[in-house]
């Protein structure tokens, strides 16, 4: 029997998944060790080979894939324990790494500090060379101050160097001259230019990119080569795979070349997941929604395909631009405090009691009313079945902790208190997604809610209510989406290229030109990949826009549209997804701004297993009853409690009633209605 | 010293934190629609708008976080929409405002505003009113500012209130008179429209919630929201001795001075202009519009910086006194064009220097002044128009506030870190020049305990035969002082701007500021200094760490480590020699 692998290194817990070739699944959840995240790898994999009943060693001889994706790069970036960067810039723009194009993120507040850049100043070393606008050489490259900036970088113990000039993307020979420099004087040293990690016009962004890319790299191939090793030497000898935060994989090595394409990619796998989930039962529009002890994660997938935005910052201020999976994120979860401001206005969030000392009821030391405390007071909780019996939880510390904090400052009951917490945390989650639909130009009625994380069953009909949602998805293997999602991703590698022209000036043969470049570069990462001509795709866009406006609209573009009349057919496109997007279209001329492809690789994705036996009769996997708190009913009611682990194909149960699981609880409202799928999946349809 | 909480909230807890969050996302959606949808550089990269949701007396109920100076003023717009059609409002209309001297209605000329009444089941339950500034706004030069102008008119198209579109249908001879006023009508139509389709947006938005809760429900919210509002600013206030605290910007003998008197009485605050000085020959006279939008920008981000919602009930404890025929009260037909630039700052800056008097760990320093140069011309590589400040000679820095550092190149303070300025290859591919310097400039930061921002050195040389490149000199011309510099800190090396010709020939900074307006042709060469923040505190307390990793990353010299913080570093290894460092500090503080 062959396996494929996907482990998820989280905050918490590592997450593994291992698949075999009739898609019987092992999930195994194992507490991180952010010391040396192999650790906890280490642990996951014995762990499965001890439920196959094998040793690591003749277990790990039968995998053919490991996906993993790992948080190493972006703790590096926000536990400011990165590589110490040296820049290459062009003569007299040596601050556009701190000059960040102006921006304050708090306009009103002066009391925050500049964010340091990634590159001190002091490592920052002025070049002299310049090119034009349009690639014509001004000053030529002086290799000396190359040369003696690798000896300044030396002396200083540079980890990593970016050369990042002006206009390199336009004509990229004198960054990767300083690039080839620095590689001889500095062999030991991690390299990388900014034309060769984004080429893209803007330097801010694309230096900013490099720069993180520099930032991470050495952490990352430290990590990576370790790894390898250590799967190698317990007999692995199939190959591993890294997720990036576009949902696709690479290889190892590429992984370290680019190793900004990993910043982020935690929860860039879970929408992934949530389509191939839902594609066999014909769903195809959906949003994810991802809630866990401190952070609320949503995304939109249309017709299958996860959004991509291309551009994020890390930690709030770390700009970088690379086509990544559109997640947008907020500060909501289980943990969430609820407080009191001076003129006792209640919030909740974005402050998390997090893990440690976590909800007031794990009674760990934690006094804060939270999201949990308000749940198990409302009575979606059971105390007694707390991550399947594992932990216990104490409802007498939650409801002291919201009657002391919230209650009673506010002149109310404990158990209004706790409705008036769960309405403000669902309301900004309900606004998040409501937000990001919007920002898609799409409306989120014609959607399905899929809820993954411990706390998101436990919302997501409270959040669909609102937002005039009906169906809504959940799955059994919620809690290690993103695990799931590393080993269904294919291969993949962007590129891009700068072309801003107005679209009357470009003609189908130039753009088939580029597009056709492009892919050749695509192809030599997928030959590195020994990936074979039949199971490479590409995916091709183009961004647009009216003339003069300064943001951009991606347009997806098929081949048929590679053609002169195909032309035409792109710009009604635009227009149409314009007005989409912002209510109004334009008589007047577009442009085309950057080319974009995608090279793919494709993988085998394990086969899925259904459930062999199938009843709609639930009423065997009753568990008991309590009073569950419905809005609808104002009120109590009586529930039934169903034991989610043991359920069958099939089976159907009309709210109100609860479904425990041994990692997450679902609320089935009163006017709701809830199916098992043959997959053993939850659908929930709302009235 | 905390008042009493006689407020207390009719709203349930729940439905006010989610109304209130409602109403804020709002204003922002409107705001990133406008972000993401608009074509003149100065509204999509300078954020120069603002998004708003109004109650029906025109209080500021939500807003978004675009340019602050133009958030206080957007009321006023609405108000005198309100005030001059009365009873004709109706459902669909849009109307149009940018006239200061009609119903005060008008911060700027160049700043347009769309005000919209929102309705619900047929009856007006609130306002948007969005401000965008303009990339023309007609009158003598393009891009409204005219240096040049006799008067108002000199400034551009003065739009009174007036109808758009009425019950929904575009008004089209109205909207012709006032593109056909305008130098680029086709991007300037798509402006407005991109700001109409955010207020319809909002309507939409807002309706939604008018269903779920009904009408009473929300006036008894936005009442409890101001209430809100005007608790917390009192309560900030209260905390401030009470006093009259007087300063004054001055400038140049040519100069008119800006003089605030500020009292503080309990929990409440007057700011009277009425003894500034008269109005200034120069287009710098502030409408009464701006003076207010400027004292809340520097509440805003002073005693009230941490106050989460900056409805208008913040406004509420404040009265501001102006007096009429004075620069910070603009009358008919003084010129104002260049009001937001300038006189905002200092009025801001004089508001600072009031309040740190009293409460100097609360107060930022002053930022430094822009320096820009407006340019206009054809760009030869596509025979194409184009006509905007030099963005990036708007790079002055931060001025520090108690505890941090200011921002390097955050300016203008109006803006206050809200302008994007164009990167530099999107500026070579928009403007026909090529840029050889933008970068921190040494010892631009002014020294204190907690030192200011640095500016910039930006110079940039024409490649633009044959078409030559206009320059109009839109830097300050009054040398007003960067104020307040807090508890010891010191100001900023004042801006500088010269011409190297490319025949050899220099134009001086002095002979700058006298010419004013230059063509340029290929070979011609701009050197602007642009200037950094003011400190706070006495640079001599300055953390000796803090001030050795400046000289290292050439912020600071070494020369100026030792005049201004008496940190004696060796210009080798960099290391502070202690001992001496501590003889001087000591001799220098005696």
């Amino acid at each position: 029997m062959k396996y494929v692998i996907g482990i998820d290194t989280g905050g918490t817990f590592t997450d593994l998944i291992c698949v075999d070739e009739e898609g019987v699944s092992i999930v195994i959840k194992t507490p991180s060790t952010p010391d040396d995240p192999s650790v906890a790898i280490t642990n996951g994999l014995q762990a499965v080979a001890a439920r196959i009943g094998k040793d690591l060693n003749g277990f790990l001889g039968d995998v053919t894939r490991i996906c993993h994706g790992t948080t190493v790069t972006t703790n590096t970036v926000l536990t400011w324990t990165g590589a110490k960067v040296g820049l290459l810039c062009t003569k007299g723009f040596r601050d556009t790494l701190g000059i960040r194009f102006g921006i304050r993120e708090t306009p009103y507040d002066y009391t925050i500090p500049a964010p340091k850049p990634l590159s001190p100043r002091y490592l920052r070393v002025p070049i002299e060379e310049r090119i034009k606008w349009n690639g014509e050489v001004v000053t030529p490259l002086n290799e000396a101050d190359v040369k003696n900036a690798c000896k300044y970088f030396e002396e200083q113990g540079v980890d990593a160097i970016v050369v990042g000039f002006i206009w390199s993307f336009k004509n990229p020979t004198h960054e990767r001259r300083a690039v080839e420099i620095c590689r001889e004087e500095l062999p030991e040293v991690y390299v990388c230019g900014s034309c060769d990690v984004q080429p893209e016009i803007r330097e801010y962004w694309r230096i900013s990119t490099a720069t993180l890319n520099a930032y991470v790299g050495p952490n990352l191939s430290k990590y990576l080569k370790n790894l390898v090793q250590i799967l190698n030497e317990s007999g692995f000898e199939g190959q591993l795979l890294i997720t990036q935060s576009n949902a696709g994989v690479i290889f190892p090595e590429i992984a370290i070349e680019q190793a900004v394409r990993t910043i982020l990619s935690g929860p860039a796998c879970s929408p992934a997941a949530a389509a191939y989930l839902a594609s066999p039962i014909n769903l195809k529009d959906l949003i994810t929604i991802d809630m866990g002890g401190t952070s609320f994660d949503v995304c939109l997938i249309r017709n299958g395909q996860p959004c991509t935005a291309l551009e994020t910052a890390v930690g709030g201020v770390y700009h970088l631009k690379l086509p990544l999976i559109d997640v947008h994120t907020i500060g909501a979860g289980g943990g969430s405090i609820a407080w009191l401001d001076s003129m006792n206005v209640l919030h909740v969030g974005p402050q998390s009691a997090g893990a440690s000392p976590g909800p007031a009821c794990y009674g760990k030391g934690g006094t804060e009313p939270t999201s949990t405390d308000a749940d198990l007071l409302l009575g979606y909780l059971n105390p007694a079945y707390f991550l399947g019996g594992e932990m216990t939880v104490d409802v007498d510390l939650a409801r002291k902790a919201v009657k002391e904090k919230i209650a009673d400052p506010l002149g109310m009951d404990v158990i209004d208190a706790a409705k008036a917490i769960r309405k403000i945390i669902d309301h900004g989650m309900s606004d998040a997604i409501s937000q990001v639909s919007v920002e898609q130009g799409e409306d989120p009625r014609k959607y399905t809610l899929v809820a993954a994380g411990g706390a998101g069953p436990v919302h997501v009909a409270s959040l669909a209510k609102p937002l005039n949602i009906r169906k809504v998805l959940i799955s059994r293997s919620s809690s290690i989406f993103c695990a799931l999602g590393s080993i269904i991703a294919d291969l993949r590698h962007d590129l891009v290229k700068s072309v801003l022209s107005k679209t009357s000036q470009m003609n189908a043969g130039v753009l088939n030109e580029i597009f056709q470049d492009m892919q050749s570069e695509g192809n030599t990462y997928l030959d590195r990949e020994g990936i074979a001509s039949a199971d490479r795709y590409y995916r091709k866009s183009i961004d647009m826009r009216y003339k003069g406006q300064f943001h951009e609209v991606e347009l997806p573009i098929s081949e048929a549209e590679l053609s002169d009349e195909g032309i035409d057919h792109i710009v009604e496109d635009f227009h149409r997804k314009h007005e989409e997007l912002y209510a109004y279209r334009d008589v007047v001329e577009t442009e085309m701004i950057n080319l974009r492809l995608a090279a793919y690789g494709k993988v085998v994705r394990p086969a899925r297993k259904t459930m062999k036996e199938k009843s709609s009769d639930a009423s065997g996997f009753e568990k008991g009853k309590r009073d569950v708190f419905f809005e609808e009913k104002l009120g109590f009611v009586p529930t039934t409690i169903y034991d989610g682990d043991r359920m069958i194909a099939g089976n159907i149960v009309e709210g109100p009633a609860v479904i425990e699981q041994r990692t997450t609880t679902i609320v089935v409202p009163p006017d709701a209605r809830l199916e098992v799928t043959e997959y053993g999946d939850y659908l929930m349809t709302l009235e | 010293m905390s008042q009493e909480k006689i407020f207390k909230l009719k709203t349930n807890p729940a439905d006010f934190s989610v109304l209130v969050s409602a109403m804020f996302t709002i204003a922002r959606e409107m705001g990133k629609n406008m972000e993401r949808t608009a074509r003149a550089p100065i509204y999509f990269s300078a954020h120069d708008f603002s998004t708003t949701l109004l109650t029906l007396d025109c209080e500021l109920l939500a807003l978004a976080e675009y340019i602050p100076v133009l958030i206080g003023a957007t009321p006023f717009s609405a108000r005198a929409v309100k005030e001059y059609f009365k009873e004709d409002i109706n459902e669909g209309d849009v109307f149009l405002v940018n006239d200061p001297y009609t119903l005060d209605a008008g911060n700027q000329m160049a700043d347009w505003c769309i005000v919209y009444p929102v309705f619900w089941n047929g009856k007006q339950v609130l306002w948007v009113a969005n401000k965008a500034h303009q990339q023309d706004t007609g009158g003598g030069v393009p891009g409204g500012y005219n240096p040049g102008a006799m008067d108002v008119y000199g400034e551009g198209l003065r739009i009174p209130p007036i109808k758009i579109f009425e019950g929904g249908k575009e008004r089209k001879d109205v909207f012709n008179l006032i593109m056909t006023n305008v130098r680029i009508p086709e991007t300037q139509r798509g402006d407005l429209l991109s700001m109409i389709g955010a207020a319809r947006i909002g309507e939409k938005r807002a309706r939604v919630i008018y269903d779920t809760y009904g009408e009473a429900a929300m006036n008894t919210f936005i009442a409890d929201l101001m209430g809100y509002g005007e608790f917390m600013m009192r309560e900030e206030i209260a905390k401030l001795s009470d006093g009259v605290y007087h300063s004054e910007i001055k400038g140049n003998e040519a100069s008119t001075p800006i003089i605030c008197d500020l009292t503080i009485d309990g929990t409440e605050m007057s700011v009277d202009f009425s003894n500034s000085g008269p109005m200034s020959p120069a287009y710098i006279n502030s409408p009464i519009a701006n003076t207010h939008s400027s004292v809340y920008m520097a509440l805003m981000t002073s005693v009230g910086k941490k106050i989460a919602y900056r409805c208008g009930g913040c406004y509420r404890p404040i009265k501001i006194v102006t007096q009429p025929g004075t620069v910070t009260h603009a009358a008919y037909p003084a010129t104002h064009g260049n009001c937001t630039n300038f006189i905002a700052k200092q009025i801001i800056e004089a508001v600072w220097s009031a309040l740190a008097q009293t409460a100097p760990e609360e107060v930022p320093a002053g930022w430094g002044s822009i320096n820009y140069w407006v340019f206009s011309g054809l760009d030869p590589r596509r025979m194409e128009g184009y006509g905007t400040p030099d963005f990036l000679g708007c790079s002055s820095g931060a001025g520090a506030i108690w505890g941090t550092d200011g921002w390097p190149t955050n300016g203008p303070q109006i803006c206050s870190g809200t302008l994007y300025y164009p990167e530099i290859e999107i500026a070579e591919s928009i403007y026909p020049i090529v840029w050889e310097k933008w970068e921190w400039a040494k010892d631009s930061g002014a020294p204190g305990k907690w030192r200011g921002g640095c500016g910039v050195d930006n110079v940039w040389i024409a490649d633009c035969d044959p078409q030559p490149i206009n320059l109009a000199y839109a830097a300050e011309p009054f040398d007003y002082e960067v104020a307040p510099a807090i508890a010891g800190g010191k100001v900023p090396k004042p801006n500088s701007k010269m011409l190297i010709l490319a025949d050899g020939t220099e134009e001086s900074p002095e002979q700058v500021r006298q010419t004013m307006l230059y063509q340029l042709h290929t070979g011609d060469k701009s050197i602007d200094y642009v200037m950094g923040g003011a400190g706070v505190g006495n640079p001599l307390e300055r953390d000796i760490a803090a001030v050795r990793d400046d000289v290292k990353d050439e912020l600071v010299s070494i020369d100026r480590a030792k005049s201004d913080y008496g940190v004696i570093i060796d210009p080798q290894t960099f290391e502070v020699d202690l001992k001496a460092t501590e003889k001087l500090r000591k001799q220098m503080s005696g």
